[in-house]
């Protein structure tokens, strides 16, 4: 019985070793970009051009600072237009999921229905009138030529996912907050928010990767190079960086590390938002 | 009192209207009113002007029938769909292969780890993935050539001949694992009852027998959704191939929507960017309404 055992263990082991072995490739061939990135991005032109496989000694460090002093304006703006986009969403996606939730009212369904149907309208219909939309408000080369259209747009699929949240929760725990004469508004702040919290975890997780990504709009209704964002930026630097590639390569790996920073600091609900997102 | 509590319970009547309204208000700005616009100005020709300003002209159905009679608009919709079909076929196979492998890790702590590190790199700015791709097609110092050159072979232009561009672009984050759909069909695993698999096994149906007969037909939700999502990203991702090749050579990779973007925004033909906005808008829910058809779920099963 017991090499019975014995063999049904090891049979199980050579199935999981072939696994492994398969993920690990997987891994492999999904990092080689991100192994060229950082192999170059200490490189001189020259050493550079002597080969982009390996390592080349001595690591020419400067490439980072080049690339700091250029980036770092850009990586500013993405963060400023992201943090102050995601807050927003999140609040309006709150107040209104709440609102749908929480309360009975005339016209409720058609107004849902009306939120609703901007999920199923693919963006790039809207591409060329909004950015009309936007110089015809005088908000063309303006951060809020950004956030208008994000607070607009990102809110729905939140809204969503609250309302279906909200739902669920037992009215008795806001009808004794009412009976001691909380205004509306003071009991969606205060009793509201706090049971909402893991929900809107997911809500701004997924609304910051979908600002924080974003090259399309962007693209469009900003040409300052003071306001541009991260992606606008790389293309700028793509453009005057010919002549340094390594430069380049640190610039990229620069704009990579907020997001890698706040993914490192809040691993677990990331991993759990994006599931959620992905199956909503 | 009673009448004042009883009403206090109700809620304010305004209260849900003042609470929906900054959304609704910025929702109709800046997502219902563009709608509207662009099926209404697919029918005119039109400079882009508000009031009376430039061009606007009703021309029916000419920017459509333009369209039709357009050999580059074809192309691009020629293109397109290579795009469509081998993306689907990508999405459909890989994620779901490193997906039902990362869910046979039995130990949960493992498992977490390497659906982590198989999500890292959507942390990273797509931008940053394009721009390197690009790099590692370069004619010149490309990571590609670099390994050909060591064989002693010669430099080629992957991203610059007709007969390989396309190809390239679709390569572009290879093993195609890393992101989302990785997830979902993570989830869609989980979810399957344990039971069914165990009563297979207890049957003496191999792994790959349950694979089979058991995960693939119970997912049948999770791939209908990557089909959607894949086909209306495809149609939809045209700022990947502005900036590695920006459609060229010649038309070879041009894609509907980078022709839309460029009609607007280089030639000013807002009327026809519309039509062209209006018809890919049309042909997603020709597929959404095809993937309903070809992922058929019975209630029963």
């Amino acid at each position: 019985m017991l090499q019975a055992y014995k063999a049904n263990k090891r049979k199980i082991s050579a199935g999981t070793v072939i696994n492994r072995v398969m993920l690990v490739i997987f891994l492999i061939f999904t990092l080689v970009p991100f192994y060229v990135l950082i192999v170059n991005s200490f490189k001189t032109q020259n050493q550079l051009l002597g080969g982009v496989l390996f390592f080349s000694y001595p690591l020419y460090w400067k490439n980072y600072s080049d690339a700091f002093v250029k980036m770092l304006p850009f990586i500013w703006n993405s963060v400023t237009v992201t943090v102050v986009s995601t807050a927003g969403v999140t609040f309006l996606a709150a107040l209104c999921g709440y609102a749908f939730g929480h309360y009975v009212f005339r016209g409720k369904r058609v107004l849902f229905a009306a939120i609703l149907v901007n999920m199923m309208i693919p963006s790039i219909l809207t591409l060329v009138p909004s950015y009309l939309v936007i110089i015809r408000l005088g908000l063309y080369n303006t951060q809020f030529a950004l956030l208008l259209p994000y607070l607009a747009g990102g809110s729905v699929m939140g809204i969503y996912l609250v309302r279906g949240f909200v739902e669920q929760l037992p009215k008795t725990v806001f009808e004794a907050a009412k009976i001691d004469g909380i205004s509306e508004f003071r009991c969606f702040i205060s009793i509201g928010i706090p049971l909402l919290g893991t929900i809107l975890t997911t809500v701004s997780i997924l609304a910051l990767l979908n600002f924080w990504n974003d090259i399309v709009w962007p693209m469009l209704v900003i040409e300052k190079s003071a306001l541009k964002t991260i992606p606008l930026g790389l293309l700028e630097f793509n453009q005057q960086q010919g002549s340094n590639k390594g430069a380049l390569f640190a610039g990229y790996i620069l704009a990579s590390i907020p997001l890698l920073v706040y993914f490192a600091l809040n691993m677990r609900s990331f991993m759990d938002s994006l599931t959620e997102g992905a199956i909503k | 009192m009673n009448l004042k509590l009883k009403k206090k319970l109700k809620g304010d009547k305004i209260a849900p209207y003042l609470m929906i309204a900054p959304t609704l208000i910025l929702l109709a700005i800046f997502a219902l009113y563009p709608v509207v616009l662009s099926i209404v100005k697919s029918f005119f020709r039109w400079s882009g002007g508000f009031g009376g300003n430039g061009i606007n002209q009703f021309v029916g159905f000419g920017n459509y029938l333009q369209l039709f009679k357009d050999p580059v608009f074809w192309q691009s919709w020629g293109n397109s769909l290579f795009f469509m079909v081998t993306g689907v076929v990508v999405n459909l196979i890989f994620p779901f292969l490193c997906g039902f492998m990362i869910f046979s890790v039995k130990n949960p702590k493992a498992s977490y780890r390497w659906r982590v590190a198989f999500v890292v790199p959507m942390v990273v700015p797509s931008m940053v993935i394009f721009l390197l791709w690009q790099f590692i097609y370069d004619v010149d110092i490309g990571v590609i050539n670099n390994i050909i050159r060591i064989f002693g072979g010669s430099g080629v232009d992957l991203l610059g001949s007709a007969s390989s561009v396309k190809w390239a672009i679709r390569f572009m984050g290879f093993p195609w694992v890393g992101g989302t759909f990785l997830l979902v069909y993570i989830a869609g695993l989980g979810n399957i009852d344990n039971s069914v698999r165990e009563a297979a096994r207890i049957d003496g149906a191999s792994r790959l027998r349950q694979l089979l007969f058991i995960d693939i037909p119970l997912l049948k939700p999770q791939f209908k959704m990557v089909f959607t999502l894949s086909v209306i990203g495809e149609i939809q991702d045209f700022v990947k191939i502005q900036t590695i090749t920006g459609g060229g050579p010649g038309y070879y990779s041009y894609v509907p929507g980078l022709y839309m973007y460029k009609t607007a925004f280089d030639s000013g033909e807002y009327g026809l960017a519309s039509a062209m906005g209006v018809l890919m808008m049309l042909v997603m829910l020709g597929f959404t309404y095809l993937s309903n058809f070809l992922f058929k779920t019975e209630a029963a099963d």
